[in-house]
This record gives structure tokens, C-alpha cells and sequence, in this order.
């Protein structure tokens, strides 16, 4: 990262690159923190969005090939997607995948445990607390990418305001969580959902290649600010 | 980065803020979401340790404590309050209490009510997908809507009788369809089996054989210890299992008296003698026998007759109560007087398998001049046909004297009286929720409940746990909602299988509030989250009779979990009732803390557990009086257990019958109409034989049992084997406590749940350890992993209590290892659900181990 003190340059491409991450956290968070409704669908299979995620993920081989498939699904499947989210996030059957990192993280597969907290220290020392808290666990999948989208939006904001201080910041934070958190148990997540579904294994698999997209993005950025 | 930024070339900044797309995510309107910390403060709180509550209903309750940080559970530990001494030990938790946190936090915790989504209002949709439907989510408003209206829809067409909840003696939703009109209740002989009624009818003692025993401080005044099929290692673990090893240490010999050799008998050094299940009443028999034929009142005294004399009624011809036949005595019938069958160690070896000198043995051990305690569990009397079972334990207790003696004691051992009897020396206080009676009078058995939720007619027999008997009348019902609570009947009752296709056909409306997906939740139509213990302001737990173990608020609800007094409260307003929960549920804590009650130091009364101050009722935000006592509020809440301090001849002991042996016509017992031991009861016999399953004598007999070891031969005269040859006993597990906890993972993996078979019969039929099994009945099959073992009798195969089923739906077979699938829903006698008296076949199945059940996805059937 650039340090040498000197006045930061807004670069609108970048801007561009961070708006999309925002809103393809944002996609994801609610994908994965609500039954899908039909405008939660058409926000996915909207050009935009195409278009965000060749933006982002333009140099991944296989994610366009999820997403056409995910969208296809979508379309094909709406009537089933309630009950393979209720399947998959709400119960009352147990997830095949649990959407929570404390059950990938430790051998003990539970719900708030020590990293529960650490997250939610995380999400604390930036100013924040989950809705429901303290009855839901801090590192259910919609909560980890909203606080993503958090970032993201803020980092855009301080980048656009050139308030080069907040932006290193927010940097910091962002590539830490992703890196020491969500990139840490969502490919397993993914894995352990294949097979189980039409529609949210695809989602996984996407996330998936955003995510490491995203790693690699922000490794680049590192260089440019 | 290049790459990147040439893929932006054409995009122009700021496309995303008025893309349609966005609209859409922002309409979505997800409440998955972080919000500001300065809008929605954290109350922080240090780290603090809690008394937790580990609830469930196993037969000891032990201290839990746990580290909270910030709502979350980081650490458990148990009782370090105090030093561990032999006269107060430390009441140390299990590893299921220690694994608490396991249960609490699980990733399996039901968290939303739910609907299953062909379940349809006013008649119950497709019912045939119960169990394999989808969920639907659905708001605690709607559901509790749903919950009233259909309520009300099936009382203003069937009536109250239309309405059943199978649940414990009492629960929230009692009172709330109590007050509704009522609703038809269901009773089951539980873990007493005949342990429920038989004692509190001959004389014995209340359900349960409560304090037939000493204290705990009078054990090692024992010479000798004789257990019956009690493995209070496992079952009552802890400070039982700790006063028996005392009494080893000090010299006390141990004889185990079981199918099994069991983890106590293991850790007691005991000597086994073999028995096969359900037969103990001919074991029994051959010891009245021996001890008749061998007494010598100058030369080899072993029987008390004075005690007979005085203290009993029906033991010989001169002890037949007036107007009944005198040939009908106990005496008689044990030397076959009038039958020509002397129930000799002959005779009593053919059917329990013991050898016969054994049996003498174990007479001559229990003479009038030994000190000795013969002690039972409940599991023996839950076999079908041994309703004379505790009359027979009383009746060898007063024939031998060892009874009503410091060293000398004859009854149960089992639950929190493992080891130590005598009334409670602390005791809670009531909430003071003033108690509401339910205006419909029909009570189902349990077995009998499939039967009723089809229409089936079925014996109303009162409610026999709660002293509220009364003789046979075959009723119907029209069942058409019903309520399961947390209990998980479907798993620990009789006939899984017939009341998964009761419930696929009848009732239009089930619903089950619980924690996880148990098969009473598997099967309904309605789930409800509902908080654990942890998740509530507070309670209580009593265990040995000289501590009071008082837990406090863990955690807040998880999820939309809510309690069973919310969701019933919920329900009652719903139907019109606003006031029918009147105090809070801390104004019900602490008045149960106000009134809890403590010996006083003389052991001639009780006085208040507590101090309490202004101060502390204000801190509460109840109402109340201050009052003094022996520990201060706070002080009790964060030790979160009182023990009574007890020292070797404290006036705190207890021994059982101790007045009633010196004099009985002061002191009758309260238990019979003679006030006297009823080895002739005829009130028990009466009732017993009005309840309609099967019919018994007034005195103990030998009754072959329902699906006994006679039922394992195709033809008995010439022991020829038939479709079931093995006898199956059900033991209660370490993994787990009846049912629950068995989703907690790490205690899956200590203990791997296998079927036990001895290597004869293994060796017989080609299986060795590690082999999957599969073990049938008439009414069910189950796989499991063999363990083949000396430490079964041979003609046994033991199967653990409790484990979830995991049926495949196209064979039938279940993967669980279910004990329950194999037993059918049969009762006799006295209603008893025979747990222990159940035949079966074992056969390989494959030569690999069935997948561990650790290694399970938790309930995904279905997906």
C-alpha cells in the first residue's frame, strides 16, 4: 500500500470495483439470510448483476457458468426455493450445512461458542451488533457478508472521499475478516451442501468464487491506493 | 489489478445505486442484518460464573457451573464449593451434565416455529406425510392463532374428549386446557413399572418404593449388599455410587443379581450371579422356599418370626386376615402345600437361570442374624406380570428381619434414592400458582394411547401415579388435536412403529413444542421452539434427600425459543383466558426460594432455607416478605446449592420401618388398610385385577411374564427354541439420559451404543464383535453393532435405552438402534409397560460395523 503520505487519488474504476463489491455482499447476505422472494430473485438475475460479478470475477474460469445455472435454477425451481431454504437455513430438521462458522471451526460443532465471540467483538470494533442479538449467533453466513457489505460501502465512501486514513482502515479490516473468517469455512460450507438442492449448492459455489475473487482484488488494491 | 480495471472501461460509476437490482434487494428487506452498536447497545457483563441447571431425568442432579461471557457459554465446571469428604461429598456432575453446553448450543436446537406444509386447518391435510413432509416457517403470531382456532374448532364439534395431551404429570398446557374444559390425560407406570402402585397398597411405601431403605450414612453398617438388576453407577451416578463404595472400603460384600454385569458391580467388586429377566420373582420364591426349609429357630435361625407375627398379615394360615380362605397364605403357596409345586431352588433355578445353591445362598445370606440389605431397582418391576414384585421384596425383608435395623434394610435402589432414603432434610417452596384441575376425567396408559388417538376403545383406570385409581371402564375418544411435550414419548414408550401409523392416519392437529426434533416433533404438524432450563429465570432441583440444588438464568432465549409457561400463556389468551398465569415467572422462583425449607439443627422440625431482605425483594421486583434463615438469598443463588452438613450419627439418619418394627399398632405403616405388611393384600390383588389387563393374587406369585424367558421356546416341555429365543433387556445409558441428549455428538463417541450378546450365543449364531446386527421382534427391527461379551447371561441380548430412531422407510428397519421399536404396547397387571420383558432374535447382518451413530448427520431423514 501506498504510505508515502501523499494526497489519494480517486480512481473511478475503483470505485467502480468497490461498488459492486458492496452489492454483491449484499446479494449474497440475502441469499442467505432470507426465504428468497421474486424480487430478491430478479435483483440476481438482473444485468447488473451480471454484470458485477464479471467485474469481479472476470478471471475466474468457472463462475459464469455457476451463475447462468443458478439463474436458471431460479427460474426453473421458484416454487421450490422456499423449502430448500427452509431446508437449509431455518430446519426444524437439522442443516446439512450449518450456516454458522463456529460449526466448522471447532470439533465441537456448536452454536455460540468462543468463535461466536470473536466475531462478534469483530462486528463490535467497528460499531456494530446483529439485530437479534444476543438470541442469534454472530457468524451465521447473511450476518459474515453483511458486515462485508458494511465494509464495502464504507470503504467506497471513505475511498470517494479520499480520506485515505479511514480507507487503510477499512482495508485492513475487510481483507482480516475475509481472509481469517469467511474464506476459512464457507469453501467447506459449499462442499458440504453439493448434492442437497437445486439452487443453494449453486449459491455456495458462487459465493465461493466471489469470495476468492475478492481475495485477489483486494491483494491488488493493496498496490493502487 | 489491470485486468480488473480494463473490465471496468465501460461500467460507469454509480451504476449499481439506481440499478433496478438494487431496488430489489432493498424491497427484500432482510432482518439477517448488523445494525449500528449506537442503535442497539451490547449489556456487556463480565465474566461470571453461573449455577446451571442440568434438568433432565436421571436419577441423581448434580451441581453445574458455567462461565458466561457475554451470553455465551466458554466453560463448565461442577461442585468445588465445599472440600470433598466422605460425609459431605462434592456432587460432581456426569458427563452428560458436563457435555450441558453440547446440548444448549447445539446446531440441531429447534429455533422457529414451524408448520409442516401439507398440514392443512379444519381436518389436518395429507396425514400420511407426517414425518416426511417439508416445514414451512411461520411467526409465533400465526401459529398460535392456528394453535386457538383449531382448539376451538374441535371443541365445538367433538367436545373437550376431542382433545389430548401426552406430556408430564404437569405442564403449562394443563392448565391452559383446563381451563378451557379440560382435555383427556394420559398416565403411564413409567420407570416405577409396578414399583408404582403395588407398594402404596401392601404397606410398603409410596409410589416408588420411597424410603424402604436407610440413609446413606448406614450403609457401610452392612455386612452384606445385595443388588438387583441396580446399576446406580450409571443410573443414579455420583453420591450413590459414592456411599456404596464407602461401605466397600469399609469392608461390606457386594452379590450383583442381574442378566448383566454391570459398570456397578464392576466397580463394587461384587460377585454376579446371572439371572435372566423378569424372573426375579422366582429367584425370590426360592429363597422363601430355602429360608423355610432351613430355618431353625435354635440351630440355625433365619427367619424373624416375630416380625412376621407382629408386623404382617397373610404370611401363614394363622396370619390370614379374617374372612378369607387360610389355604391362601403365603407359606403354603411357597411350599406347594395345596399346589404339590414347592417353589424350591429347584424349581425357582428352571426359570431364572441361577443356580440353585446360589439361591440358597443368597436365603442363607439374608438370615435374621446377618446384616444385610437386599435392594431392587425400578427396572425389575418393569417387566409385564411381577405386579407382586415390591410384595415379594417387603415380604423377604419381613421374613428375614432385615428391615426396620440400623445394617439391615430391604426396597429399592434406584433414582435419587439410590442409596439413600428418607424425607427430604431441604426442600423447595411452592411457586404458589394456585393449582387447576382438568374437568375431563378419561386417562389413557400410555401403551394404550395409539389405540385411543384411533378410536379404538380404551381402559380408564384414573391415574394410578397420582393415587387416583379407579376400576376399569372402557371408554372412546375422538381424538383430534394433540399436544406432545417435551417428554418424547413416542421415543421411550412402547410400539414406536404402531404410533408412527396411528399418527400418519388420525388426529387433525399435533402439535409439540420442544427443543429438538424428537419423534413426538418428527411426526406432528406443529413445532414450537422452546426454551431449555437455562434459558428461564430459575428453579429448582432436588436430588438426595441433603441438598437442594437451585439454578439460575444462563442465557436469554435463543432464537424464537420461548417458554412452555409463554407459549401456554399465549394460547390461554388466545382462547379468552387473561389472567390464567397470574404471577411472573421470577414471582414464582422466588417464592419457591422464600418457602424453601431446611432441618433444623435438631432434626425436630424444619425452618426457612433463607434470609431474605428488603432489599433483595426490591432487587427482584417482587412481592414478599423479608424473613430470616440459614444462608443469605444471594449467597444460595451463586453457590447454587444448599447442603444439609451431615456427620456419622447426626439426628438427620433414617431407617426405614425403625418404629413401625418396634411397635405396629402405634406406628402402623401408612400404606395398607391393616396398617400392617400386606403379604396377604387383598386390596392389591382387587384393584390390580379391576384395571382389567390381567388378573393377580393377593399374595406374591409366580405369574410366567407376558413375552417372558417361557416364551422363547416353541415348546417349553421339551426346550425347543422358537421365532425369538433371546430374552431382551433394556439398560439406561451413559451416553444419554431416556432419550435426551442422545444428538450431543462427543458423548456419541464415548459410547458407541452397541447390542450386547454373550459369546455362547454369538458363538452359536456366527457373530463377533464389530459385526452389524440386526436384532426383530414381533413388532419391529433394528440394527446396532455387536459387542460380544461374558459380562450377558447367555439367552440375553441388551439393548440400550433411548436412542432416536432412524427408520428407513422402505424396509422398515430401524438404523437407530431403538429399543422401543421392539416392544410391543402391551401392559398386564397393574397397567405396566414391560420394558425388560420383551423376546427377540439376533442375526448377522453384515460382518462390518454399523456406521457409528456419532459419525450420523443429526435428523436429516427425509431430505
Amino acid at each position: 500500500m501506498n504510505e508515502d503520505g501523499a494526497v489519494m487519488i480517486v480512481n473511478d474504476e475503483i470505485a467502480v470495483l468497490m461498488e459492486c463489491r458492496a452489492f454483491i455482499y449484499k446479494l449474497f447476505q440475502c441469499l442467505s439470510g432470507m426465504e428468497p422472494t421474486p424480487e430478491l430473485l430478479s435483483a440476481l438475475r438482473h444485468d447488473d448483476t451480471r454484470v458485477a460479478l464479471d467485474l469481479l470475477c472476470g478471471d475466474r474460469a468457472e463462475y459464469s457458468d455457476i451463475y447462468t445455472e443458478l439463474c436458471a435454477a431460479a427460474e426453473t425451481h421458484e416454487g421450490e426455493l422456499i423449502g430448500e431454504y427452509t431446508r437449509h437455513f431455518i430446519g426444524p430438521r437439522s442443516l446439512v450445512a450449518p450456516p454458522w462458522e463456529s460449526v466448522y471451526r471447532s470439533d465441537e460443532h456448536l452454536l455460540f461458542d468462543k468463535n461466536t465471540l470473536k466475531v462478534r467483538e469483530i462486528y463490535k470494533d467497528n460499531g456494530y451488533i446483529p439485530e437479534g442479538y444476543p438470541s442469534v449467533a454472530d457468524d451465521h453466513l447473511a450476518l459474515e457478508l453483511d458486515f462485508m457489505r458494511l465494509l464495502a460501502e464504507r470503504l467506497l465512501l471513505a475511498y470517494e472521499a479520499a480520506d485515505r486514513d479511514s480507507v487503510y482502515d477499512l482495508y485492513d479490516h475487510t481483507v482480516k475478516f475475509l481472509n481469517e473468517h469467511l474464506l476459512v469455512w464457507v469453501p467447506e460450507y459449499s462442499r458440504r451442501l453439493q448434492g442437497h438442492g437445486v439452487f443453494y449448492p449453486l449459491a455456495a459455489l458462487l459465493l465461493c468464487e466471489v469470495l476468492k475473487a475478492d481475495k485477489t482484488l483486494l491483494e491488488l488494491m493493496r498496490g493502487v491506493f | 489489478m489491470k485486468q480488473f480495471l480494463e473490465r471496468v472501461k465501460t461500467t460507469r460509476r454509480g451504476f449499481l445505486k439506481t440499478s433496478a437490482a438494487m431496488a430489489c434487494l432493498e424491497i427484500s428487506g432482510c432482518s439477517n442484518i448488523l445494525h449500528k452498536l449506537t442503535d442497539k447497545p451490547a449489556h456487556v457483563q463480565d465474566e461470571r460464573w453461573v449455577s446451571a441447571a442440568c434438568w433432565h431425568n436421571c436419577g441423581s442432579r448434580c451441581l453445574n457451573k458455567v462461565l458466561v461471557a457475554d451470553g455465551v457459554v466458554v466453560r463448565q465446571k461442577t461442585d468445588d464449593i465445599y472440600p470433598d469428604t466422605k460425609e459431605m461429598p462434592q456432587i460432581r456432575g456426569c458427563l452428560k451434565g458436563r457435555s450441558q453446553r453440547k446440548q444448549v448450543f447445539a446446531e440441531d436446537r429447534l429455533k422457529y416455529p414451524m408448520v409442516r406444509k401439507n398440514w392443512k386447518p379444519g381436518g389436518g391435510g395429507d396425514k400420511s406425510l407426517r414425518g416426511r413432509d417439508e416445514w414451512v416457517r411461520i411467526s409465533w403470531d400465526e401459529v398460535l392463532d392456528i394453535i386457538a382456532s383449531e382448539l376451538k374448532r374441535v371443541k365445538s364439534k367433538y367436545g373437550n374428549r376431542s382433545i389430548m395431551i401426552n406430556d408430564s404429570l404437569d405442564n403449562e398446557y394443563k392448565r391452559t386446557l383446563a381451563a378451557f374444559g379440560g382435555f383427556v390425560d394420559v398416565w403411564t407406570s413409567s420407570s416405577y413399572g409396578s414399583w408404582l402402585m403395588t407398594p402404596t397398597l401392601c404397606g410398603y411405601a409410596p409410589v416408588a418404593g420411597m424410603d424402604t431403605a436407610n440413609d446413606r450414612t448406614d450403609y457401610e453398617n452392612c455386612d452384606t449388599i445385595i443388588l438387583v438388576g441396580s446399576n446406580v453407577a450409571w443410573t443414579s451416578f455420583g453420591q450413590a455410587g459414592n456411599t456404596l463404595m464407602q461401605a466397600k472400603l469399609s469392608g461390606t460384600e457386594f452379590i450383583g443379581i442381574d442378566p448383566v454385569f454391570n459398570e456397578t458391580y464392576a466397580m463394587l467388586d461384587a460377585e454376579w450371579i446371572p439371572i435372566r429377566p423378569a424372573t426375579d420373582i422366582a429367584f425370590m420364591l426360592g429363597i422363601a422356599h430355602t429360608l423355610l426349609v432351613e430355618d431353625d429357630p435354635d440351630k440355625n435361625p433365619l427367619i424373624d418370626w416375630e416380625f412376621l407375627k407382629k408386623n404382617t398379615i397373610g404370611f401363614d394360615a394363622a396370619g390370614m386376615p379374617e374372612g378369607t380362605n387360610k389355604r391362601d397364605n403365603f407359606r403354603d403357596y411357597v411350599l406347594g402345600t395345596y399346589d404339590n409345586c414347592p417353589k424350591d431352588a429347584h424349581w425357582a433355578s428352571e426359570i431364572c437361570g441361577a443356580g440353585e445353591e446360589q439361591i440358597r445362598k443368597i436365603a442363607r445370606k439374608m438370615g435374621v442374624k446377618n446384616k444385610t440389605a437386599f435392594l431392587m431397582s425400578w427396572g425389575v418391576g418393569r417387566n409385564n406380570n411381577v405386579d407382586n414384585l415390591p410384595q415379594l421384596c417387603m415380604t423377604l425383608g419381613a421374613m428375614t428381619g432385615q428391615t426396620g435395623k440400623s445394617g439391615h434394610m430391604t426396597g429399592t435402589c434406584c433414582h435419587i434414592h439410590a442409596a439413600n432414603h428418607g424425607p427430604a432434610l431441604v426442600k423447595h417452596g411452592s411457586t404458589k400458582l394456585a393449582p387447576l384441575t382438568n374437568p375431563i376425567t378419561d386417562v389413557v396408559n400410555e401403551p394404550d394411547h395409539a389405540d385411543a388417538l384411533c378410536g379404538k376403545p380404551f381402559r380408564d383406570t384414573g391415574a394410578p401415579m397420582l393415587y387416583k385409581w379407579k376400576p376399569c371402564e372402557m371408554r372412546q375418544a375422538d381424538i383430534r388435536f394433540m399436544l406432545y411435550g417435551k417428554r418424547s414419548r413416542m421415543q421411550t414408550q412402547l410400539g414406536i412403529l404402531k404410533s408412527i401409523d396411528v399418527m400418519r392416519h388420525n388426529v387433525d392437529c399435533i402439535v409439540a413444542p420442544v427443543q429438538f426434533l424428537t419423534n413426538n416433533a418428527y411426526y406432528a404438524d406443529i413445532v414450537l421452539p422452546v426454551t431449555t432450563q437455562w434459558e428461564v429465570p430459575g428453579g429448582f432441583l432436588s436430588s438426595s434427600r441433603d441438598i437442594l440444588l437451585v439454578y439460575s438464568k444462563v442465557i436469554e432465549p435463543l432464537y424464537e425459543a420461548r417458554s412452555d409457561r409463554w407459549i401456554a400463556e399465549e394460547i390461554a389468551k388466545r382462547l379468552g383466558y387473561n389472567d390464567l398465569f397470574p404471577l411472573s415467572d421470577e414471582q414464582m422462583f422466588f417464592n419457591g426460594l422464600a418457602g424453601s425449607t431446611v432441618i433444623t439443627a435438631d432434626g425436630s422440625g424444619y425452618e426457612p432455607l433463607c434470609t431474605i431482605t428488603e432489599e433483595d425483594i426490591e432487587r427482584w421486583g417482587v412481592s414478599g416478605t423479608p424473613q430470616k434463615g440459614r444462608i443469605a438469598l444471594d449467597e444460595l443463588i451463586e453457590h447454587g446449592i444448599y447442603k444439609v452438613p451431615r456427620t456419622q450419627g447426626d439426628p438427620y439418619g433414617f431407617i426405614a420401618f425403625e418404629k413401625f418394627r418396634e411397635d405396629p399398632e402405634k406406628y402402623p405403616v401408612k400404606y395398607s388398610e391393616s396398617g400392617k405388611f400386606e403379604i396377604y393384600c387383598k386390596e392389591l390383588a382387587r384393584r390390580v385385577t379391576l384395571m382389567g389387563y390381567s388378573s393377580i393374587e393377593p399374595i406374591p406369585t409366580y405369574i410366567p411374564p407376558l413375552n417372558g424367558y417361557e416364551h422363547t421356546f416353541s415348546d417349553w416341555k421339551n426346550k425347543i427354541k422358537g421365532e425369538y429365543p433371546y430374552q431382551m433387556v433394556t439398560m439406561h445409558y451413559m451416553k444419554r439420559v431416556h432419550s435426551t441428549m442422545d444428538n450431543v455428538k462427543q458423548l456419541g463417541e464415548a459410547f458407541h451404543n452397541p447390542v450386547l450378546i454373550s459369546s455362547a450365543d454369538a458363538g452359536r449364531e456366527d457373530i463377533r464383535t464389530g459385526n452389524t446386527v440386526l436384532i426383530s421382534s414381533s413388532v419391529g427391527k433394528t440394527l446396532r453393532t455387536a459387542l460380544v461379551t461374558e459380562r450377558v447371561m447367555p439367552g440375553c441380548v441388551v439393548m440400550y435405552h433411548g436412542s432416536w430412531t432412524d427408520i428407513d422407510e422402505n424396509t422398515g428397519i430401524d438404523y437407530g438402534g431403538s429399543d422401543n421399536i421392539l416392544c410391543p404396547a402391551v401392559s398386564t397387571g397393574q397397567g405396566v409397560a414391560g420394558y425388560n420383558s420383551n423376546i427377540v432374535n439376533i442375526k448377522k447382518f453384515s460382518d462390518k460395523p454399523l456406521r457409528p451413530d456419532a459419525d450420523k448427520p443429526l435428523r436429516l431423514v427425509g431430505m
